[in-house]
C-alpha cells in the first residue's frame, strides 16, 4: 500500500541523507493492519544495517524551531518535545519534517485515550485502566498548567489563528499519542526525539533486530567532540592545554592509508573516557574505528541493526523494552499475548489484609511491616547501588516514559531476579556504539517514580508472569509470619537478617525452580564432565521454617484471591479460556489490547493460584 | 636531512624504520616527525608536542614564498609568507579572555546551545555604541583598499585605528588568529589572513572587522572592488549584499531564524550563485561567537524564534560556481572548491519590537 504521504516521505528520507537500501527492505502495512511497519524484501544476515538515521534529522527539543523558546521557559520532557512538534506540524509544507509529519498524522496511532468512556469501562477488570484514565487527567493538567501558559507567552509566535487551529486540546492529545508511542531515546543531547524511518519498526518480546545510538554525546551542542566544557569534568585535561590545537589527546599518526582527522580520534577518547568501566571494550572500539574510518569522520547516526536472519517477506522488529501489558498498552497503544514481561500489581494494602486474616493481630502486621519499609533496602543494598548510582541525575536527564504523571507504573523490575530478563538491565554487546538506552531507561525509570521521593513506590510489589511473587513481597511475607524469636533476632542484627533472606531466596531457587536446575546440571555434567560451582548444601527445613513457610504459601494464596476480587476477576472461565473467546470476537485496536490486558493478569493469577498450591502440597 | 625512503624512528632511544608522520607536523609543515607506530609516538607525545608550540609562534617556515610545498590550490591566489610580526595591543585596553591563551574559554563554558539571549536595553544601548566603532574604523579600512597595497597593510590600518578609539580587535588571537581582521581575497571565501600580497587590478576583497569594547563585540564585513573588476564579479557583489538586506527585511520578533536562509538562497539562484554552507550567521555580544546559529542556505533546520533583544549577524557568501569550501593548511582560510570567487556581507542586528536595528549601519 503505497499512499502519496508514504511515497513523499520516502523521498524526504533520501533528501536527508537516511540510509536503507530500497532493493533490501520497504515500509508497508502490517498483516494484523497495526499501523506500518519494516518489511525485508531479501533475505539478509545478522548484522546487516537496515536503517542509518543522522541526528541531524531527528525531531527532538533540540532541533524544533522553537528549541530556544521551550529554553527560555523551561519546559521538559515529553510535553516539550510534543509542543515541539505541535510546533513544526503548524508550519505546514515549511516545515523541515513536513512530509515525515504528513504520513504520521494520516495515520494517527489508535491509542487507548481516544477510546470512549464506555470502551474504558471494559478495562475496568485491569490495571491498566486506572493508568489510562491517569493520562486522560495528566493530558488534561498539563496542557492547562504547561501548554497554555506557554502559548499565550509567546504570543508572537502562537498567533490567535494557529492557536485555534493547531494548539487545541485535541491536538495536544493527538501529538501527545504520537510522541509516547513512537518517542526514541538518541542521546543525552537530544535525549527522547522522533526518529523517522526507524520508528516505523514494531515491537516484538522476541525480535531479530536493535536499535542502536551513541549516547554520549556533548549535552551543550550535541557533538561527539567539541570544546564544551562540561561541569568542569574536561578542566584537568585543558589545563595543560596551552595551545588550542594540541589536546593532550594524541592525535593518529598519518600513515600511508588514512587521513586521520583529529576530531575522530578525540571523538574516540571522549567515548573512552565516558565508559570508564568498559575500558576494555572502548580501546577496541577506538582501534575499529581507526580501521574501518579512512577518511570519514564517525557518522552520528541512530541505526536498526539486524540481530537475526531474516528471510523475505519478514517483519522486521526489535524490543521496545521489558514492560507489562499496561504500559504498552498506555503508552505504545497495543498489547502482547502471552508477554514474558506482564505483572500484576500487588498493593501493600492487599498484603495487609492477607496477614490480618491468618494473624489476625493488626499491631504485630503494623510493627513488622513497618522495620521491613524501614530495613529493606539495607538488603537489597548491594543490588540496587548500580542503578541508584547511575545517571538519573534530575532535570537535564528527562527520559521519555511516564514519569510527569507522577502514577508510578509497576515495573517489574525493582527487586527481581534477572533469570528470564536477560535483556532488561544490561546492555547489550556494542558494535560500534553504546546500547540503546531504552534497557538503561528502566533502571532510572524506578528513580523517578513518585515525585514527591526521589524514590520508587513502596506500597506496590509485584507478580511475575510466571505467577511468582518478586523478592519484596517474598521477604514482607517471612518477616511477617516468622516467629517472635525469629523476628527478635533479625532486628537486632543485620548480618543475620542478612543470612535469613540469602537462605530464603537459595531456598525459593531450590523449591520453586529446582526441577529445571537439577535436569539441567545433571545434562551438563554429562557433556562437558567438568567441574561445576559447587551448590551450597541446603539442609532441609526445619520445624519453624516449615511452619513459617506454610503460613508465606497461604498468605499468597489468601494475597491471590484477594487481588483478583478487587478487579473482579473470577475463576469462571480460565485465563486460557478467556484468550479463545477474545481472539473469536475479533476485536481490534485498544479495545482488542485492552482485552490482552485483562487475560494477561487473569493468567499470572492463575499461574500463581497453581504454583502456590503445588508448592504447599509439597511441604 | 635523509632523502631514502627509510626513514628512522624520532622517538628517544627508538631507531626503528618509520612510515608514519605526526599529522600536527604535517599541518605545520614541519618536515621529518617520523614515528615507527603509534605506541611510540605516544610514549613521546609528551616531548614531542613542544616542537609544535615552537612552529606555532613562527610565521610559517622561513623564506618560503609557498609555505606549503605540494598542497593543490583550487584557484590562482597564493598566500605571501612570511606574514609581519604579531602587532600588540596596549596595556590600557580591555581585552577579551582569549587575548593572551587564544582560548575563548566564556564561549566553551556556555550552559546550552539553545539558549539565545535576549539583551537588556542599557546592554543594546553599549553595543551599539561598540557597533558604530567598528564601522568607523571598517570605512576607514575599504578606503585604504587600492591596487598594489597588500593586505597586511589594511590589517596594520585596521589594528591602528581599533586601538585608537579604545578597542581592542578583535579577531587577533582568537582560537590563535594571527591577525587583527580577515582579509578575503576573489575565491577566498572568509577568514583569509592579511599578508605581504600586493592586491591586484581587478581583484575583490572581503574585509571582515571586528571590535571588542566595555566587554562586547561587534562584526561586520564588506566586499569591494580593487581598481577595474570585470561585470560577473560586480554582480556578484551586488548580489551577495542585496542577499544580506534581504534577509535583514524579514528580522523580527516570532520570525524564525531557519528562515531566513530561504530568502538567501533564492535571491543568489536568480542570478546563478550558489550559497555557501558552512559558515553562518552567528550571535554577538559578550561572546565573539554564540547562538543563535544562522545558516544562508534553504531549508536549513537552525533552530530559535526571534525575540526583542537578540542580537546576531547575518553574513552570507555568495559564490560565482560551487557552493563548497575547503581550508587551506593554516587552518584558516576557507576557498571555493572550484577556485571561483566568492562575495560577502555583514552587519550585526538587534531585535526590535517593530522589526530589527542594524547597529552597525553607516
Amino acid at each position: 500500500m503505497s499512499s502519496k504521504e508514504l511515497t513523499a516521505f520516502l523521498a524526504w528520507a533520501e533528501e536527508n541523507e537516511i540510509l536503507w537500501d530500497k532493493a533490501a527492505i520497504e515500509i508497508k502495512e502490517t498483516p494484523s493492519k497495526y499501523g506500518l511497519g519494516v518489511f525485508a524484501k531479501k533475505r539478509l544476515e545478522p548484522g546487516y544495517e537496515v536503517i542509518q538515521v543522522p541526528k541531524a534529522i531527528v525531531l527532538s527539543v533540540q532541533t524544533t524551531g522553537i528549541a530556544n523558546l521551550l529554553e527560555d521557559d523551561e519546559v521538559e520532557g515529553d510535553t516539550a518535545l510534543t509542543i515541539g512538534c505541535m510546533y513544526e506540524l503548524s508550519r505546514g509544507a515549511q516545515s523541515p519534517w513536513a512530509p515525515y509529519l504528513a504520513l504520521l498524522t494520516k495515520r494517527p496511532p489508535q491509542m487507548a485515550t481516544t477510546l470512549s468512556k464506555e470502551s474504558r469501562e471494559m478495562m475496568k477488570m485491569c490495571e491498566a485502566y486506572n493508568d489510562i484514565e491517569a493520562d486522560i487527567k495528566d493530558l488534561q493538567e498539563d496542557f492547562e498548567s504547561i501548554v497554555v501558559p506557554f502559548i499565550e507567552k509567546n504570543s508572537d509566535v502562537f498567533t490567535a489563528e494557529i492557536k485555534a487551529k493547531f494548539f487545541t486540546l485535541e491536538a495536544f492529545r493527538a501529538m501527545m499519542e504520537i510522541v509516547s508511542s513512537r518517542g526514541m531515546d538518541v542521546d543525552n543531547f537530544h535525549v527522547t526525539a522522533l526518529v523517522p524511518f526507524a520508528d516505523f519498526v514494531n515491537h516484538n518480546p522476541m525480535p531479530n533486530a536493535d536499535y542502536l545510538t551513541h549516547e554520549e554525546v556533548c549535552e551543550i551542542c550535541g557533538a561527539l567532540a567539541c570544546e564544551h566544557m562540561e561541569d568542569g569534568s574536561d578542566d584537568e585535561d585543558d589545563e595543560e592545554n596551552e595551545d588550542g590545537s594540541d589536546d593532550d589527546e594524541v592525535p593518529d599518526l598519518a600513515g600511508d592509508d588514512s587521513a586521520p582527522a583529529a576530531g575522530k580520534k578525540a571523538a574516540a577518547a571522549k567515548g573512552k573516557k565516558a565508559e570508564e568501566d568498559m575500558e576494555e571494550d572502548g580501546e577496541e572500539w577506538e582501534d575499529e574505528d581507526a580501521e574501518d574510518d579512512d577518511d570519514e569522520e564517525i557518522n552520528d547516526t541512530c541505526d536498526i541493526i539486524l540481530d537475526d536472519e531474516v528471510e523475505k517477506g519478514e517483519e522486521i522488529t526489535r524490543h521496545y523494552g521489558p514492560y507489562p501489558n499496561k504500559i504498552l498498552l498506555s503508552k505504545y497503544g497495543f498489547a502482547v499475548e502471552n508477554n514474558p514481561h506482564d505483572t500484576v500489581t500487588i498493593q501493600l494494602d492487599m498484603v495487609r489484609q492477607a496477614a490480618q486474616r491468618i494473624l489476625k493481630d493488626e499491631k504485630l502486621i503494623e510493627e513488622r511491616t513497618a522495620w521491613f519499609l524501614e530495613n529493606e533496602d539495607a538488603f537489597i543494598g548491594a543490588e540496587d547501588d548500580d542503578e541508584e548510582g547511575g545517571c538519573c541525575g534530575g532535570g537535564d536527564h528527562d527520559h521519555d516514559h511516564d514519569h510527569e504523571h507522577g502514577h508510578g507504573h509497576g515495573h517489574d523490575h525493582h527487586g527481581h531476579e534477572h533469570a528470564e530478563g536477560d535483556d532488561c538491565c544490561a546492555p547489550k554487546a556494542p558494535k560500534k556504539k553504546a546500547a540503546e538506552a531504552e534497557a538503561d531507561d528502566e533502571d532510572d525509570e524506578e528513580m523517578e517514580g513518585e515525585e514527591e521521593e526521589d524514590d520508587f513506590p513502596r506500597d506496590i510489589m509485584y507478580m511475575m508472569h510466571d505467577g511468582s511473587i518478586d523478592d519484596r513481597l517474598l521477604m514482607l511475607l517471612n518477616v511477617l509470619f516468622m516467629d517472635k524469636d525469629q523476628f527478635a533476632k533479625i532486628q537486632e542484627d543485620m548480618e543475620a537478617a542478612m543470612e535469613y533472606f540469602n537462605d530464603i531466596f537459595m531456598r525459593r531457587e531450590q523449591e520453586e525452580r529446582g526441577d529445571e536446575d537439577e535436569e539441567m546440571e545433571e545434562d551438563e555434567e554429562e557433556e562437558e564432565g567438568h567441574e561445576k560451582v559447587p551448590k551450597p548444601e541446603l539442609g532441609p527445613r526445619d520445624e519453624k521454617s516449615k511452619k513459617t513457610r506454610k503460613a508465606v504459601l497461604e498468605a499468597i494464596l489468601t494475597l491471590i484471591r484477594i487481588r483478583a476480587d478487587a478487579f473482579g476477576v473470577t475463576d469462571k472461565t480460565t485465563a486460557e479460556q478467556d484468550l479463545a473467546s477474545l481472539k473469536k470476537a475479533k476485536l481490534t485496536g485498544p479495545l482488542y489490547y485492552g482485552g490482552l490486558c485483562v487475560q494477561g493478569e487473569k493468567q499470572i493469577l492463575q499461574n500463581g493460584l497453581q504454583g502456590y498450591d503445588s508448592f504447599l502440597a509439597e511441604l | 636531512m635523509a632523502t631514502s625512503s627509510e626513514q628512522l624512528c624520532q622517538g628517544l632511544n627508538c631507531s626503528k624504520p618509520a612510515a608514519l608522520q605526526c599529522p600536527t607536523c604535517l599541518k605545520l609543515g614541519i618536515p621529518n616527525s617520523f614515528f615507527c607506530s603509534q605506541s611510540c609516538f605516544k610514549d613521546n607525545w609528551g616531548a614531542h608536542k613542544a616542537i609544535h608550540k615552537i612552529a606555532a609562534m613562527a610565521n610559517g617556515p622561513p623564506g618560503g614564498s609557498d609555505p606549503w610545498p605540494g598542497y593543490k590550490y583550487s584557484g590562482t591566489l597564493r598566500p605571501v609568507y612570511p606574514l609581519s610580526p604579531r602587532r600588540t595591543v596596549p596595556a590600557h585596553i580591555q581585552k577579551p579572555d582569549y587575548a593572551d591563551t587564544g582560548i575563548p574559554l566564556s564561549e566553551q563554558n556556555i550552559r546550552s546551545s539553545s539558549v539565545i539571549e535576549a539583551l537588556p536595553k542599557e546592554d543594546i544601548d553599549v553595543l551599539r555604541k561598540v557597533c558604530k566603532i567598528a564601522r568607523e574604523v571598517i570605512d576607514i579600512g575599504v578606503a585604504a583598499v587600492k591596487v598594489g597595497v597588500t593586505t597586511d597593510e589594511i590589517d596594520r590600518i585596521i589594528h591602528e585605528a581599533t586601538i585608537e578609539r579604545g578597542g581592542y580587535p578583535s579577531p587577533l588571537n582568537y582560537n590563535g588568529f594571527k591577525k587583527s581582521c580577515c582579509t578575503s581575497v576573489n575565491e577566498v571565501i572568509c577568514h583569509g589572513v592579511p599578508d605581504m600580497r600586493p592586491l591586484k587590478d581587478g581583484d575583490i576583497i572581503n574585509l571582515d572587522v571586528s571590535v571588542y569594547k566595555d566587554g562586547f563585540h561587534s562584526d561586520l564585513n564588506e566586499t569591494v572592488p580593487v581598481g577595474n573588476v570585470d561585470a560577473n564579479g560586480l554582480r556578484l557583489i551586488k548580489n551577495a549584499r542585496e542577499c544580506m538586506e534581504k534577509a535583514i527585511a524579514m528580522v523580527k520578533p516570532g520570525a524564525l531564524y531557519r528562515d531566513l536562509g530561504n530568502v538567501i538562497e533564492k535571491h543568489a539562484k536568480t542570478e546563478g550563485f550558489q550559497v555557501v554552507k558552512t559558515y553562518c550567521g552567528h550571535g554577538v555580544h559578550r561572546l565573539f561567537h554564540c547562538a543563535p546559529n544562522i545558516p544562508h542556505y534553504a531549508r536549513n533546520k537552525a533552530i530559535g524564534v526571534m525575540k526583542v533583544g537578540h542580537v546576531f549577524t547575518i553574513e552570507p557568501m555568495i559564490n560565482e560556481g560551487t557552493w563548497k569550501d575547503e581550508m587551506w593548511p593554516d587552518s584558516w582560510t576557507a576557498v571555493t572548491q572550484d577556485g571561483k570567487r566568492s562575495a560577502q556581507f555583514e552587519q550585526t542586528m538587534v531585535v526590535t519590537e517593530t522589526g530589527v536595528e542594524i547597529l552597525t549601519a553607516r
